[in-house]
């Protein structure tokens, strides 16, 4: 009973935090453009239109045109499928890999929590270009590279805080009740370990998917993502760099739009955050 | 105490110099991994079988795989690296007149996010609650989000564009003059103001907690101003937590260096490293790792020795280890 009140003045505490809210509907919003571009975008996102290079914002192109005269607001919608794909799936490996991983880290100890801590470890500071360009040499161009490079950055941060949690909760006395009752040790951690990491999770699941998204928009940026013709914010950037002066909506419009979306998930986490109560520093 | 500091350093650089050697072999091996013949890729389809043999016995590509790694390793350790493939130009000689350039973007952008990050932090907290807090809140989430090269391209639209105060791109060779650091100033800013925000979210929270510990109302209660207390002692208790974490940062400095040596065009190793990467001259790519990891790592053992310096508490472990 009192369980099922507790549960129920979070979500209400969720629903009231404004910062969860606005960001949410942001989110829903990004998602839907960006699914239903081909529905919503004025033109294909690859249609070149050479009198139209450069063309200001306008009726027929409403946020302009770049350089071969494709339009600006198709091509973002089309990025942000990308964007939020690579974000969305590189957080979602990290997650399913690094939590259990540190969950049994934290849970075992011994010699395998000392050899995943050093791996963590070593992995963790890592620049993520640097990872990230030797996936790409060695899987080659593709979302996957792209997708993996980012979540092998991010797994370390999920299993630290998992090993953490696990350590923690491994000394209560309900996991010796737990044990004494007859459990096995795989059951104990899916039951009674596991769920205890649910709300940090999800508050750096929030954050990991801004930071992928950031990510992805630098590694297109340097050139390391898909392959044009192909619609990306980074690559459509820094493709508009050397037009800036004669069309600044080129660069202003990708730029925003990466900014938007990255808001929009670190926002969703602060709120999160806060609702849940656990430090900054915890992260 | 200064033994405990000499300690330290040692174990700390014993461990990068370890974290080195593993990066390097990880890299060198992936490499070997890469489908299809990189010799093939290089003379493209037209060759002669001998001009073939030529270069694959030029770069030790013939030998196994184990013994290539051994004999890498012995001409790293004499400071020989190959050559790049393209230009046939000495990896180490490239990389040595490239280093300092992107050390120097690293370290300013670091007088740029420590002082900025600090100083708002600090502030933050003293008008914690007040509008300025939410504002000061507010601002740093935007920071947080904006990616580097988009600070650094509105930066370059209104400094260099608009108000023609700064040069857009390039770069003057080191040099104490305005005619140097005038390059310097946009590419620091749009790599250190993103950090700025990270360190003054982090150095607030850091500084709240303090503010609640006894030692705070002790030094309140003996008379010391609020704002003494602050400078005093909650400021340097509080910056603990932080300088932790800027080893973390100097990360994403590393990796945000390259993107911004590509959108200013500034001849770093970063952008030696891409256009080894576009042209899978492998010596190259491994020097460059091997660099920027060499410049990530001595950074952290830089702020390991801080992190002792600020907290004579902490020590390599626990005494009773060595017992």
């Amino acid at each position: 009973m009192s369980n099922a009140r507790a549960r129920a003045s979070l979500s209400r505490r969720i629903w009231n935090n404004a910062k969860i809210r606005y960001s949410c509907f942001l989110i829903l919003a990004l998602l839907l453009v960006t699914v239903g571009a081909g529905l919503i975008a004025p033109h294909t996102y690859d249609a070149i239109d050479a009198a139209a290079s450069y063309a200001a914002p306008g009726s027929n192109y409403l946020l302009g045109a770049d350089a071969l005269g494709r339009d600006v607001l198709s091509r973002v919608l089309y990025g942000g499928r990308l964007s939020l794909a690579v974000g969305l799936l590189a957080t979602l490996v990290a997650v399913l890999i690094g939590v259990p991983i540190g969950a049994f880290a934290g849970y075992v100890g011994g010699v395998a929590d000392w050899v995943i801590s050093r791996v963590v470890d070593l992995l963790l500071p890592f620049p993520v270009i640097l990872l990230a360009i030797v996936t790409k040499m060695v899987l080659g161009d593709g979302l996957l590279s792209v997708v993996i490079a980012i979540s092998l950055v991010l797994t370390p941060f999920f299993a630290r805080m998992s090993r953490a949690k696990a350590l923690s909760v491994a000394q209560l006395p309900f996991i010796e009740a737990a044990k004494g009752s007859g459990l096995g040790s795989g059951r104990i951690m899916a039951m009674h370990v596991l769920p205890h990491c649910f709300q940090p999770v999800l508050i750096m699941a929030a954050l990991s998917v801004a930071f992928a998204i950031l990510a992805e928009a630098s590694l297109s940026f340097l050139g390391l993502g898909l392959p044009p013709p192909a619609p990306s914010w980074g690559s459509d950037l820094q493709s508009a760099m050397s037009g800036f002066q004669l069309a600044p909506w080129t660069v202003l419009v990708p730029g925003t739009a990466i900014t938007l979306a990255v808001l929009a998930f670190n926002f969703l986490g602060d709120g999160l955050r806060d609702v849940f109560d656990i430090g900054e520093r915890f992260l | 105490m200064r033994n405990a500091l000499f300690l330290t350093a040692l174990s700390r650089i014993a461990t990068a110099v370890a974290t080195l050697l593993v990066v390097a072999a990880v890299v060198f091996f992936l490499m070997r991994l890469i489908p299809g013949d990189p010799v093939l890729n290089w003379l493209g389809s037209n060759y002669d079988k001998a001009d073939y043999d030529r270069l694959k016995a030029f770069y030790g590509l013939d030998l196994p795989v184990g013994q290539q790694f051994f004999v890498w390793v012995q001409r790293l350790f004499q400071g020989d690296l190959g050559s790049s493939v393209l230009t046939n130009l000495s990896v180490v000689e490239e990389l040595l007149r490239r280093i300092p350039v992107t050390v120097e973007l690293i370290v300013l952008a670091l007088l740029v996010a420590l002082p900025v990050g600090i100083g708002a932090g600090i502030w933050a907290a003293w008008r914690y609650g007040r509008p300025t807090d939410h504002a000061l809140l507010t601002a740093t989430l935007l920071g947080i989000s904006l990616p580097e090269f988009f600070v650094g391209a509105l930066l370059m639209l209104a400094f260099s564009l608009e108000w023609r105060l700064l040069p857009a791109t390039g770069f003057s060779r080191f040099a104490w003059s305005w005619e140097h650091f005038s390059h310097l100033v946009l590419p620091a800013l749009a790599l250190g103001l993103p950090r700025a925000a990270v360190i003054c979210r982090l150095m607030r929270g850091s500084l709240l907690e303090v503010f609640g510990r006894p030692f705070i109302r002790a030094s309140l209660a003996k008379g010391l101003s609020r704002k003494a207390t602050l400078f005093v002692h909650a400021v340097r208790n509080a910056l603990i937590p932080v300088v932790t974490v800027i080893g973390l940062q100097i990360g994403y400095l590393v990796a945000g260096a390259v993107v911004v040596e590509k959108l200013f065009v500034i001849p770093g190793v970063g952008a030696y490293g891409l256009n080894a990467v576009f042209a899978r001259d492998y010596p190259s790519v491994q020097g460059f790792i091997l660099v920027v990891a060499t410049i990530f790592l001595v950074a952290n053992v830089i702020v390991d020795l801080l992190y002792v310096w600020l907290d004579p508490r902490i020590r390599i472990g626990p005494r009773t280890a060595a017992a």
